[in-house]
């Protein structure tokens, strides 16, 4: 990877995660939350700000792809990279850190993590599936 | 035409020679004329746009939108490559004296590219959330303004892209609608691991 794609890399990784963090608490997704609301804001609101800045202050960024820049289809596939990863790395520590918030509620997609804890809820909706599934297959032999 | 391509070029040497006349506004340019800066921006208005909705109805709404609005540019790009592959218009400073304030493109001007991305991911969300959309139509404004003030395309190129965006997103809307079913298993699947 060159070093721009590296810091193209970053600053949609940062971004990213900026972006989740402000939405998030806008939205109450308190399972999801790594700070208070107001800080997760305010943190949302310095990241995305501080990477965009990083990233086209530290050096002049509009170099042609058959230079050193990015083509379209590289961009693409750096920003998925790095929004996945972003969405990722808020899933596992936001699960570490609200640890003790048990699934709570019966509703349906995002709207548990108002409440509940990833980790949780996924380890929970795996296992249920996987017993269904068991039970399933017990019904019917081979042979 | 002539008299349309006449019109063109005049636009385009009005536009053009306001650079150096305002530092701080070659400045802005600069940065939003660039491959990176309104593409960053407007891509994560839409990675927002998936969680917001303050209730599951208004969320799949939104999160239809960003559907949309991902394959409507997936389109327009390929429309854009269609005309690249028949049609070549020289760029306005091959044959013009220019100010530029971007690198020197080889590709056709007609249609513009940028212009078709911007228009394509706007208007592919404005089908679903109008007000989200008139917030995206912005930076697809701007992108394409300033990639005509700093001297990369003709006013008649970022027609054509828009009109090539607008195109692509009003087909993939109605395709949305039509086949609706898909989209919303795909949303099913997110929702059962909680990510929509």
């Amino acid at each position: 990877m060159s070093e721009f794609a590296l810091d193209y890399f970053v600053l949609v990784f940062l971004s990213a995660l900026g972006v989740l963090l402000f939405v998030t608490a806008y939205y109450r997704f308190y399972g999801l939350m790594l700070f208070s609301r107001l800080i997760s804001l305010v943190l949302g609101a310095l990241l995305i700000s501080g990477a965009v800045t990083w990233f086209f202050a530290s050096e002049y960024r509009n170099a042609p792809d058959t230079a050193a820049g990015l083509d379209g289809n590289e961009q693409t596939l750096l920003f998925a990279g790095g929004a996945v990863s972003a969405m990722i790395f808020l899933l596992l520590v936001s699960s570490l850190r609200n640890w003790s918030m048990k699934s709570k509620g019966d509703v349906d997609g995002l709207d548990m993590l108002r409440h509940s804890n990833y980790w949780r809820l996924i380890t929970k909706a795996l296992g249920q599936r996987w017993n269904s599934w068991k039970e399933r297959t017990n019904q019917h032999s081979s042979g | 035409m002539e008299f349309l391509e006449r019109a063109d070029e005049s636009a385009f040497v009005w536009l053009n020679s306001w650079v150096g006349r305002f530092s701080l506004l070659d400045r802005i340019v600069e940065l939003t004329v660039g491959d990176y800066f309104v593409p960053l921006t407007m891509s994560l208005l839409l990675l927002g746009l998936w969680f917001a909705g303050h209730s599951n109805a208004q969320r799949e709404h939104n999160q239809l939108g960003v559907m949309t609005a991902i394959l409507s540019v997936a389109i327009a790009n390929l429309i854009v490559e269609l005309f690249n592959q028949v049609l070549y218009r020289p760029r306005p400073f091959e044959v013009l004296d220019v100010n530029l304030l971007f690198y020197m493109p080889t590709d056709s001007s007609f249609p513009a590219n940028p212009a078709a991305f911007g228009f394509a991911l706007a208007l592919g969300v404005w089908m679903w959330n109008r007000k989200a959309g008139w917030v995206l139509l912005a930076p697809a404004v701007v992108f394409s303004l300033s990639r005509m003030y700093a001297g990369v395309f003709y006013p008649l190129d970022v027609i054509g892209g828009a009109a090539v965006g607008a195109a692509s997103a009003l087909l993939c809307g109605c395709l949305m609608h039509i086949f609706k079913r898909i989209p919303l298993q795909v949303l099913r699947l997110a929702r059962a691991v909680y990510l929509a």
